[in-house]
């Protein structure tokens, strides 16, 4: 059993275009499940966040993870235990691009980088994409990926 | 935007459909809008819906499919139907032999235990058969015999339990599912003070148990276990605290130790050293435990017949029961037929009886034990007055003559490949519609299904010729009367007469000529004439050597004295084979006849149809294929 850990998108402090008029907001469940201030509703999460957090879901399902859909998954995990190289760092970004090239329509992707941490035994994968809802906007997240065991 | 929010279609149980189904209802709202993104959280709340609907749908079509007889597919399930029912289904069955074993001792007299074993070998495979119960006999001189011992093979297996209430959850368990429970024997003991035992029998009909009766109730639980249980005071006496159960069962090898007939003592008995075994019967009945099929098949019949003989199903239904080795049974009434020792099944009514030909999955006809087996074994199931008799199945072999032709610009397959392929048809008919009694012949069926074997093949002509294998009692003169149930061919009297008729035979010897091979012919009027061949003229011995009624398909042969036979098939024989050209070319089984095809003979030979690759000069070249006659008018088998 591997685990993964990454930064969480919840405190993510991008711009979103909430307003009613609106129409092509991208609205999501929020995963965290956090409580909507004031209400007992759960928080909704929207365009840039939404994607991101869907970018990030991505990333971390692996091949066989999703019911019925086994050609869903980035397939990282097997990544992790190889070797630490450059190469593997390459290939997991590589795997990392198709599955968003795959799987989210909504991300027009710019670049995967993946720097091997060799002292913390994790890499640091960045993910930069624009929206396409928000095309001016260069989105830039950063996953660190490590094996816990 | 609410395009949609009245339907959710709830007939879909696939989880895609399901899916699907929950993005259009969900198409009626704007609160969420990412469902249809595969890393969305809302897809994934999607897939868990999806998946939990899915797996309920399944669930509840499983449950039921299992609901019912027909549909189930689990044994525990199909088993515990049948108990509805009333049937419990046969379990696995020990071969089973019978010995003479003799004790070469000057004691008086000798008890052979229950679980005294006897060892033998099939295909070079040690088994071991043992007795199930105790025999005591007497010194008849200077031995002590043992005559018509059963023996089973398997392993003989004592099981005790000790009653006790307080557990509500105590069964009583045959411990392996390859007990054989025809040889259980449930005796009860008192206590472990007390060695007091009763023997309990089973309880076939709850009518005539009582309070104080002493039975146990059979049935298969889970896992192919057998279970024991016992009355509860008002029906069937019950069981007390402390009392111990003894189970003693064999526990077998089912089917392979069948055939087994060379015995020997693996340990002395009852401590005499000088034993001799002699074997009455071979080892037989061995079998698996009744099959899902079967059970399926046999238990509403069971039901239906109310544990009584009457009709014919009924008989069907218990001659597998109690033969389990049986793969189909054919059954008809005094009043349909008769059999007689020396003519075989015939027409002539005989009221009283009723007959049961078996066909075994051995391809063996039943032995004797077997047969009065079964017939003790139907006794208490029978009307009065109804006397049961096995007779064997009679086989009437089909041999066909298959000429087609086929369109080489739609294959690339040759004649012989398509015959090969035709070959495999014939065996599949051969094997689901006929080789069982009822299995009747029907000539356009099987026209049809060798048109329809490859697309290349544009049309065939089948001719079919019937055989019957018969065994002649060999230096004694004796009279032999087949009946094929099926009209001959006979045009007209005197049909065919020069060349020999619509009968023909393989060879054989006669008392008196020990040079020339001897065969029969028919002259088209009625008469069977012996000869023989000199330089492939026809010698005729006997022109009266027996009678064959052509509208009856019954042909007798008048008292002769075969001495030998001679090749059948190229290879040494027990049998002589007759065909006939029968007038109809639709053969039906009648009472206990079993049609089989005669591969080793049926030819089948394909050719070039030359009209449908576009050769004009064909017309007369097309009928090639024709052949002129089906009738073996010569030894040629």
């Amino acid at each position: 059993m591997s685990n993964i850990t990454s930064n969480a998108a919840l405190s993510d402090a991008q711009s979103t275009n909430d307003i009613s008029r609106n129409v092509r907001q991208y609205k999501d469940l929020d995963l965290f499940f956090s409580r909507k201030n004031g209400t007992n509703d759960i928080e909704k999460i929207t365009d840039i966040e939404a994607v991101k957090r869907s970018v990030r879901n991505l990333v971390l399902t692996n091949f066989y993870e999703k019911p019925f859909h086994p050609e869903i998954g980035s397939g990282i995990r097997d990544m992790l235990f190889e070797n630490m190289t450059p190469i593997t760092a390459v290939v997991l970004a590589r795997k990392v691009e198709d599955v968003i090239e795959n799987f989210e329509p909504r991300a027009r992707l710019i670049g995967v980088r993946a720097l091997p941490n060799l002292d913390r035994n994790e890499y640091e994968v960045t993910i930069e994409f624009f929206v396409v809802n928000t095309p001016t906007e260069l989105v830039d997240m950063t996953i660190f990926l490590e094996v816990l065991r | 935007m609410a395009i949609n929010d009245k339907r959710l279609e709830v007939t879909e149980f696939d989880f895609d459909e399901v899916k699907t189904n929950l993005k259009t209802f969900l198409k009626a709202q704007d609160q969420f809008t990412d469902y249809d993104f595969e890393g969305s959280g809302m897809n994934i709340l999607l897939d868990v819906l999806a998946y939990n609907t899915h797996y309920l749908g399944f669930n509840a079509n499983m449950l039921a499919n299992e609901m019912f007889l027909d549909s189930s597919s689990l044994r525990s399930s199909i088993v515990s139907h049948s108990k509805t029912l009333g049937y419990t289904p046969t379990s696995a069955r020990a071969a089973k032999a019978t010995v003479d074993v003799t004790l070469n001792t000057n004691d008086s007299s000798l008890t052979m235990p229950a679980g005294t074993v006897f060892n033998t070998s099939v295909d070079s495979v040690d088994y071991k058969f043992s007795t199930i119960t105790d025999v005591t006999k007497s010194n008849t001189g200077n031995s002590i015999p043992f005559l018509n011992t059963d023996i089973y093979e398997g392993t003989f297996i004592t099981t005790r339990y000790t009653v006790d209430s307080s557990d509500v959850d105590q069964r009583f368990l045959l411990t392996d599912n390859r007990a054989d429970t025809t040889t259980l024997t449930v005796k009860v003991q008192t206590s472990s003070s007390d060695s007091t035992t009763t023997t309990y029998t089973e309880a076939t009909d709850i009518t005539q148990v009582t309070a104080s009766s002493n039975v146990y109730f059979l049935q298969e639980v889970e896992a192919g276990l057998f279970e024991i249980y016992f009355g509860d005071g008002i029906i069937g006496s019950a069981l007390s605290d402390g009392n111990i159960i003894i189970l003693t069962y064999i526990v077998s090898n089912k089917s392979l130790a069948n055939g087994a007939a060379l015995f020997t003592n693996a340990a002395t008995i009852a401590s005499v050293t000088d034993v001799a075994v002699a074997t009455v019967a071979a080892a037989s009945a061995g079998s698996e435990p009744e099959s899902l099929q079967s059970i399926k098949y046999n238990a509403p019949l069971s039901y239906a017949s109310q544990g009584r003989c009457v009709t014919a199903e009924d008989y069907k239904v218990y001659a597998k029961r109690f033969f389990p080795n049986t793969k189909s049974v054919s059954v008809f009434g005094g009043e349909g037929g008769s059999f007689d020792t020396s003519l075989g099944v015939v027409s002539t009514p005989e009221y009283g009886k009723v007959f049961i030909a078996i066909e075994s999955t051995t391809g063996n006809n039943l032995t004797a034990t077997e047969k009065s087996t079964l017939i003790s074994a139907l006794s208490p199931f029978t009307v009065a007055s109804i006397t049961p008799v096995i007779v064997d199945p009679q086989t009437t072999n089909l041999i066909l003559g298959v000429s087609f032709l086929f369109d080489s610009s739609k294959t690339t397959e040759t004649a012989t490949s398509l015959a090969s392929k035709i070959n495999t048809t014939l065996t599949n008919y051969n094997t689901t519609n006929l080789a069982q009694f009822d299995g009747a012949f029907r000539h356009s069926k099987v026209t049809g299904l060798i048109d329809d074997t490859d697309t290349a093949i544009t049309s065939n002509i089948t001719t079919v010729t019937m055989a019957h294998n018969l065994t002649p009692t060999l230096n004694t003169a004796t009279s032999y009367t087949i009946q094929l149930n099926n009209k001959f061919s006979n045009p007209h009297t005197e049909h065919n007469k020069a060349a020999g008729g619509i009968l023909a035979s393989t060879g054989f010897k006669v008392s008196g000529d020990a040079t020339n091979v001897q065969f029969f012919d028919d002259d088209g009027a009625g008469n069977i004439r012996r000869y023989y061949l000199t330089a492939g003229v026809r010698q005729y011995q006997d022109n009266t050597a027996g009678t064959i009624t052509y509208s009856t398909g019954e042909i007798k042969i008048s008292n002769i004295n075969i001495t030998s036979v001679e090749e059948v098939d190229e290879a040494a024989s027990t049998f002589i084979r007759l065909t006939v050209q029968p007038d109809s070319l639709d053969i039906v089984p009648v009472r206990n006849q079993i049609l089989k095809i005669d591969f080793v003979n049926t030819s089948i030979i394909g050719a070039i149809d030359t009209i449908a690759i576009g050769d004009s000069s064909t017309g007369t070249t097309a009928s090639a294929a024709t052949t002129t006659s089906s009738t073996a008018t010569t030894s040629s088998y």
